[in-house]
């Protein structure tokens, strides 16, 4: 057991390093997104392109040393590959600041223990944090554009390690024609959908697949997402909030909002569609307790086993192949959320 | 003789001497008199009777009375004595809820640690759940139908 975080875990392997694009020194952040060319929510590539040039502009005119790590999760047949049509749109993000995997959809179904689950997005993430360079490492969504105080404090570099940093989400209203994303557009509080809330600690959950920024070997030692429960992808980035704030791991508000690009199909917007019916939720059913348990991935989390093949420059394929695909159930590696526990005092 | 005869005969016709009227004119005055007296006394005596009759009635509720009180007063010393034996049971039962009040920080530990485990097993139950479904799915996908 590779595991940092896992309790009662005596091992002291470090998870293995998966296939990392070596060349340019690595950056401040890896901004790890997933998606794949399904018209998720309407017009996806448009919002993904749009979000994209937004966040790579401001962080490259901040001198924010940056890469996007990014997962195609399980890509659909018969259309083209999100890599393909992103890349061809944006020639600005250059091989250095962007990696792509494209992630065989067999593992899709050798992972999901949920037939009606149709996107894994977190175990999609795991495979972007174990192959992401940056120092600091944030997943995100395609569709989240970063606040302005986010964009400074990264400038700034002013982020600790071994801390967890949360932005809180606004949603963008729906159905409206923002055009170019301006921050007149988004820092103007009429296209602000339902009320501002705040994060409240010491979790600060809400939204957070949107925002969880940390050092790499922070998310590393927690093991990214959960693995263990892959029944669904609602409550996950709730879970690792969990096991970080059980693991001792402080979670701060990191000081100003990210902006959601609002969309049909979002969680907000259908889960009102499955009332009385969550299990057939195609994002999994969200009664499940994932603010009591914590786990420990297998020390293959994040498809760490995955063969990669070379499509391109700094774009690989992830082939199938079982000894990347951990055991179907792993029960020790579920057990009851603890108050903090000091970092240092579990084994590393 | 003849005196006498005349006072006979004026006797038969109402009239009397002056000497005579003027004795019995005292005589009935004081018999008068007396029965006034004789009356009052009487007056005296009802009201005493009256007095004494209202008395008695007076006395008969005091009798009454007393005999609530006494048995008042035995139904207080009858409940003084549960009283005493209920406030010996609640004593001690305030040592018992001491007694728990110290003990319950401890189980409410214990709850909220059992809460826990049952929601760590309840999500392995899913686990199992959803990995037997999965297994189902794909035997069934394998079975190649056989026509009887």
């Amino acid at each position: 057991m590779s595991s940092t975080f896992a309790r009662g875990g005596t091992s002291s392997q470090r998870p293995a390093r998966a296939h990392l694009p070596e060349s340019a020194p690595p950056p401040l952040v890896s901004v790890v997104l997933t998606g794949r060319n399904d018209g998720y929510g309407g017009d996806f590539v448009g919002r993904f392109i749009r979000t994209l040039r937004f966040n790579h502009q401001h962080l490259r005119e901040r001198g924010v040393p940056h890469e996007f790590v990014f997962i195609e999760w399980a890509p659909r047949s018969g259309v083209p590959l999100l890599a393909e049509v992103v890349l061809g749109e944006l020639p600005e993000l250059d091989p250095g600041v962007c990696s792509w995997f494209v992630v065989d959809p067999a593992y899709q179904s050798a992972l999901s223990l949920n037939p009606r689950l149709e996107y894994m997005e977190f175990a999609a993430k795991n495979v972007g944090i174990r192959r992401a360079r940056g120092r600091f490492i944030l997943t995100s969504n395609c569709d989240v554009v970063l606040g302005r105080e986010v964009l400074e404090r990264l400038a700034k570099a002013e982020l600790d390690d071994g801390k967890i940093y949360r932005a809180l989400r606004l949603d963008l209203k729906l159905g409206a024609d923002y055009g170019a994303l301006s921050w007149d557009v988004l820092e103007d509080i009429r296209n602000v959908e339902g009320r501002v809330g705040r994060l409240k600690p010491p979790l600060m959950t809400g939204g957070a697949g949107d925002f969880i920024l940390a050092d790499r070997l922070t998310y590393l030692r927690l093991q990214g997402f959960n693995e263990v429960y892959r029944l669904t992808r609602f409550g996950l980035d709730a879970n690792f909030l969990v096991k970080a704030h059980s693991a001792g791991v402080p979670i701060e508000d990191i000081g100003g909002p990210v902006y959601h690009i609002n969309h049909a199909g979002s969680y907000r917007l259908s889960r009102r569609m499955y009332a009385g019916r969550e299990a057939e939720a195609p994002y999994g059913d969200t009664r499940w307790p994932a603010f009591a348990v914590v786990y420990d991935n297998p020390p293959t989390w994040g498809l760490a086993l995955a063969p990669a093949r070379h499509l391109s420059h700094r774009c690989w394929r992830l082939e199938f192949s079982w000894s990347a695909v951990p055991p179907m159930v792993g029960l020790k590696g579920i057990a009851t959320a603890r108050p903090s526990t000091p970092v240092a005092t579990r084994a590393l | 003789m003849i005196r006498r005869l005349v006072h006979r005969v004026l006797r038969l016709f109402g009239l009397v001497s002056a000497r005579r009227h003027e004795r019995l004119a005292r005589e009935l005055e004081a018999v008068s008199k007396k029965y006034s007296q004789a009356k009052e006394a009487s007056k005296a005596w009802e009201k005493r009777a009256r007095q004494h009759s209202e008395l008695q009635v007076h006395l008969k509720s005091a009798q009454v009375a007393l005999k609530e009180a006494n048995q008042q007063t035995r139904r207080l010393e009858r409940a003084n004595a549960g009283g005493d034996r209920k406030l010996k049971v609640l004593q001690g039962r305030l040592g018992d809820v001491d007694l728990l009040r110290r003990t319950l920080p401890g189980t409410d530990r214990e709850l909220s640690m059992a809460r826990d485990h049952l929601m760590a097993i309840e999500a392995k139950l899913d686990i199992l759940e959803g990995a037997a479904n999965v297994l189902d799915l794909r035997t069934r996908r394998h079975v190649i139908p056989t026509s009887g």
